[in-house]
């Protein structure tokens, strides 16, 4: 029956319609990829490969957060090959305070126990190192800013996702609080949540100006998200 | 001398290996880590966390040697029932809504009615041993999830890409395979996914077969329900730097499917599809295109248990499905989202004619010719987290749908043809082009009364346009109108151009008690609803058999009448027994409703009894123990105006084992261990059985089964 072989008219639209959002599609995965390449380098040269030091370096505490055995041996292998901070908190060496650089950690009592374990654990740790100075007034200042952000950012999230990672994301704010860069530097595997990492900071910008008595160079913040 | 020039040495070094570190910690200041949690059931509103249900993979591993009809294995969930097709192409129907009611959504994209007795099901495209998740919405569901329907949504997806975190080559995948004792039924399936930190393609694939199987006691062997079906697709995604780009490709093949409650089987099913889709996620908010075409070709026909005898009956279908949709978080509390679909179907259904058969010849009879059903949908969704224990979700949407179709014909001009000639004639002079402009629009809210307390309540008006072939099915013939309808009832059916869109509008609550995790959880989720222009059936006349006798089946066509659905569902969980690796738990889930024709004051159509599960698990380091027990209460509200049939109530016991040594799982269950005798409450009449027979008998449920399966991951 010829009428019942013959393709009607719709189909011949079906098919233009499917390659015209073919060609949509391709166009915009093109365009953000291009897009990127302008602005960024490529995911798998993120900052984070700047740190890059022998396999051998001692200098890294085990990740201290819960994680599942997979990202667990991800973060081994990061961890030798590219030596970011897997806790929370970088390493801490009198040296570094010696130096001259301060450590925001507040003296307070409350307001450690207001943080997360680890915290308190590199607190006890500088106490019962004698060369430690004790925490200064700008330390305080500079943890309770510190706190300010983390609730701007907090309050950014996202709902019902349902996906699990690990996500450090690193920031620079200028003295007024605009955000000047920011970056991951230890990606979840999974693009959704890196990004959504960086948008809730880059949302939650501009963010009040800094202190007077904070430093410039204390302006970088470094933010672990654990999504679960 | 020597040791303290060792260790000035190694203090050195040391130095120098931790400057790069120490410069690093002296850059950046640290802040407290951020939990993302998608816990609490306030987050989760667009799932509606407590009417809503998932099965994830772990769940669907135990259950999987069990069945091949995803639509069966979801009546697990409280409020979701199955009307029988074949083997593995159940129709689900949600809190009494059926198939054609509600949105399937299979990685996203809907599928077509390809078949007058709709055999190749959304569902049936997809096999319980690749499916990653299966998400129900059975209450308020919002109007960004789908339009064009009046119940929930049913949204079935593979496993989402896996991508290397370490920058080695990520190989991984698992295999399962099944023994089914009745009916010898077996099969396999195998996923294996190879990425690499960028790239991912994952290749699933699954088979299937099964003989007719027997029902329990007494009931012997029920007959047209043997299958076959095999499945392949590929998947391959690409995430660069602001997303994720995806796109797979498969292929079907059916060779046989019988259909004990229809006149027809499936000879011969293949389709292929092709999906793409990209996600981004900017800092202004996330898009998501979508872009898939799907080709399917269908033929019906009669197996062994319906002959002699032949009648091909062909269906092609292409389908094609757009969307580009965007979520804006405008606020830390808001987000707004947008978006539009386009949705096109073709559908092609013809009836060769048998040589030598007077009644159906000479030519071809010309079911719907080239019917055409165009969707445009839009729609805005607010979602707003007022506080951490009140959620809400406000939306609206605006689908318009075209459908229109050529000229049709019957067999032949023969005096034996004469009802199908007028009625061609009829249909060919009217006008086949209708539109319909549709709004909906739900609300959803849910707050948490405390951490041991939520509660969810919503609200919906939604809108379906009618399918091809409620609209344009034309025969009057007895042969040609019985060959219309997805009842199971033996019936025939006429369709109706001047059918308007159901209109329903739904009141749904749930409360949630305890914690899901916990030591104890209940949930109670009543429902109403009512509907508008529901499309239900109308007598037309007695079908007389081939000597002119009464065959105790009618003809019936499609009409809008007036119709309402109230029930309640429950489920439930307790701790019985808990040690270090240990744990036994008990289950309950329960559904009773009931749906009436308020035109004719009678109960609709397939509407499940009050049907109850109780099942106690018991699961010790690598030993998993289940018991269940199944009752269901006899059916005594039928549909009159089909001559639905009454069915007993009935109990089952299903028992299960199973073992993982060495990452293998051997899993061992018997189905109705005392192989009990039951009808299927919404089974339809067995005309299997019928022609071979001349009893026409309701649809019995399989008889004991061992089953066994084996699955490992790798």
């Amino acid at each position: 029956m010829s009428f019942v072989d013959q393709p009607s008219g719709g189909r011949g639209f079906a098919f233009i319609t499917a390659i015209a959002m073919q060609c949509l599609l391709l166009a915009v995965a093109a365009s953000a990829f291009t897009a990127y390449r302008a602005s960024s380098p490529p995911r798998g040269a993120l900052p984070v490969a700047t740190f890059t030091t022998p396999a051998t370096t001692p200098a890294q505490p085990p990740p201290s957060e819960p994680a599942s055995d997979a990202s667990k041996n991800a973060d081994q292998v990061q961890a030798r090959q590219k030596p970011v901070p897997a806790a929370p908190l970088p390493p801490v060496s009198p040296g570094s305070n010696a130096a001259g650089k301060s450590w925001p950690i507040p003296a307070g009592k409350s307001a450690v126990s207001a943080l997360p374990e680890n915290i308190a654990g590199v607190e006890t740790q500088l106490q019962i190192t004698a060369e430690v100075p004790a925490p200064s007034a700008e330390d305080d200042l500079l943890a309770r800013y510190a706190q300010r952000l983390r609730n701007l950012i907090h309050a950014r999230r996202p709902r019902g996702l349902n996906q699990e990672g690990e996500v450090v994301v690193q920031f620079h704010l200028d003295r007024n609080g605009a955000l000047q860069s920011s970056e991951i530097i230890r990606s979840s595997g999974n693009i959704r949540l890196d990004r959504l990492s960086l948008r809730m900071v880059r949302q939650a910008a501009p963010f009040p100006a800094a202190d007077k008595e904070i430093n410039d160079a204390q302006l970088t913040f470094q933010l672990p998200l654990h999504f679960h | 001398m020597f040791k303290s020039t060792t260790l000035l040495r190694s203090a050195l070094l040391a130095g120098c290996a931790l400057s790069p570190a120490v410069a690093f910690a002296q850059d950046a200041t640290p802040i407290a880590p951020i939990d993302v949690d998608s816990d609490t059931l306030t987050a989760q509103i667009m799932q509606t966390p407590i009417s809503g249900a998932r099965i994830n993979r772990e769940q669907l591993r135990q259950i999987q040697s069990s069945t091949s009809d995803t639509g069966a294995l979801l009546t697990e969930i409280p409020g979701v029932s199955a009307n029988t097709g074949g083997g593995f192409s159940s129709m689900p129907a949600i809190r009494g809504m059926t198939e054609q009611r509600i949105t399937i959504l299979v990685d996203g994209v809907p599928i077509d009615i390809s078949c007058p007795n709709d055999m190749n099901t959304p569902l049936s495209y997809v096999d319980p041993q690749t499916i990653d998740s299966i998400a129900v919405l059975t209450g308020i569901a919002p109007v960004s999830s789908g339009g064009d329907n009046i119940g929930g949504v049913i949204a079935v997806n593979s496993a989402p890409p896996r991508f290397s975190t370490d920058g080695t080559t990520l190989v991984t995948g698992r295999a399962s395979s099944f023994y089914r004792s009745n009916g010898d039924g077996f099969g396999g399936g195998v996923s294996m996914t190879v990425a690499g930190s960028n790239i991912s393609a994952t290749y699933t694939g699954s088979y299937t077969q099964s003989d007719q199987y027997d029902g329990g006691g007494d009931d012997g062997m029920v007959r047209s329900t043997e299958y076959k079906k095999t499945d392949h697709a590929l998947a391959l995604a690409w995430q660069h730097a602001t997303g994720l780009l995806q796109i797979k490709g498969g292929i079907q093949r059916s060779p046989y499917e019988g259909f004990p409650n229809q006149s027809m089987d499936m000879v011969d099913n293949k389709s292929w599809f092709l999906n793409g889709s990209y996600d981004g996620y900017f800092d202004w908010g996330d898009l998501e295109l979508k872009a898939a075409y799907r080709d399917t070709d269908h033929e019906m026909d009669f197996l062994e248990d319906k002959q002699p005898g032949a009648m091909p009956m062909l269906t092609e279908v292409h389908s094609f499905d757009g969307s580009a949709k965007v979520s804006l978080p405008v606020s830390g509390h808001d987000t707004l989202r947008l978006g539009a679909e386009y949705h096109h179907q073709w559908l092609d259904d013809y009836w060769p004619p048998v040589p030598g058969n007077m009644m159906m010849g000479p030519g071809t009879f010309v079911n719907i010719n080239g019917g055409t059903r165009d969707r445009i949908g839009a729609f805005t969704e607010w979602e707003r987290h007022w506080s951490d224990s009140l959620s809400s979700i406000i939306g609206i949407r605006y689908d318009r749908v075209e459908s229109d179709t050529g000229d049709v014909q019957p067999y032949g001009t023969g005096m034996m043809q004469m009802a199908d000639v007028m009625a061609a004639a009829a249909f060919n002079a009217a006008d086949h082009k209708k539109t319909d402009h549709n709004w909906s629009g739900s609300a959803i809210f849910v707050y948490a009364l405390s951490d041991d307390a939520a509660l969810e309540f919503g609200y919906a008006h939604k809108v379906r346009s009618p399918n091809l072939y409620e609209r344009y099915s034309w025969g009057r013939g007895a042969m040609a109108s019985r060959m219309i309808g997805w009842y199971g009832d033996g019936n025939g059916y006429v369709g109706n151009i001047d059918l308007d869109p159901e209109n329903a509008d739904t009141f749904s609550a749930a409360l949630a008690l305890g914690q899901t995790d916990g030591g104890w959880n209940l949930r109670i989720a009543p429902y109403y609803t009512h509907v508008d222009d529901y499309i239900d059936a109308v007598f037309l006349q007695d079908l007389t058999n081939m000597m002119g006798m009464p065959s105790g089946f009618v003809q019936l066509q499609f009409a809008n009448q007036e119709a309402e659905f109230y029930g309640v569902d429950l489920s439930g969980a307790v701790t019985l027994a808990q040690t270090q690796g240990s744990l036994t738990r008990m289950t309950l889930a329960a559904s009773w409703q009931e749906g009436n024709n308020l035109a004719d004051d009678g109960p609709l159509y397939h509407q499940m009894p009050f049907n109850a599960k109780l099942g106690v698990t018991h699961r010790s380091g690598a030993l998993e123990l289940n018991a269940g027990l199944e009752w269901t209460a006899e059916k005594t509200r039928v549909d009159a105006t089909r001559n639905e049939p009454e069915t007993e109530d009935y109990a089952l016991v299903n028992l299960g084992a199973a073992y993982t040594l060495s990452g293998i799982r051997l899993s061992l269950n018997v189905e109705n261990l005392f192989d009990n005798a039951y009808d299927l409450p919404l089974g339809g009449v067995s005309q299997g059985d019928y022609g071979v027979t001349g009893v026409l008998r309701p649809v019995p449920g399989r008889g004991r089964s061992f089953n066994v399966g084996l699955s490992t991951k790798f």
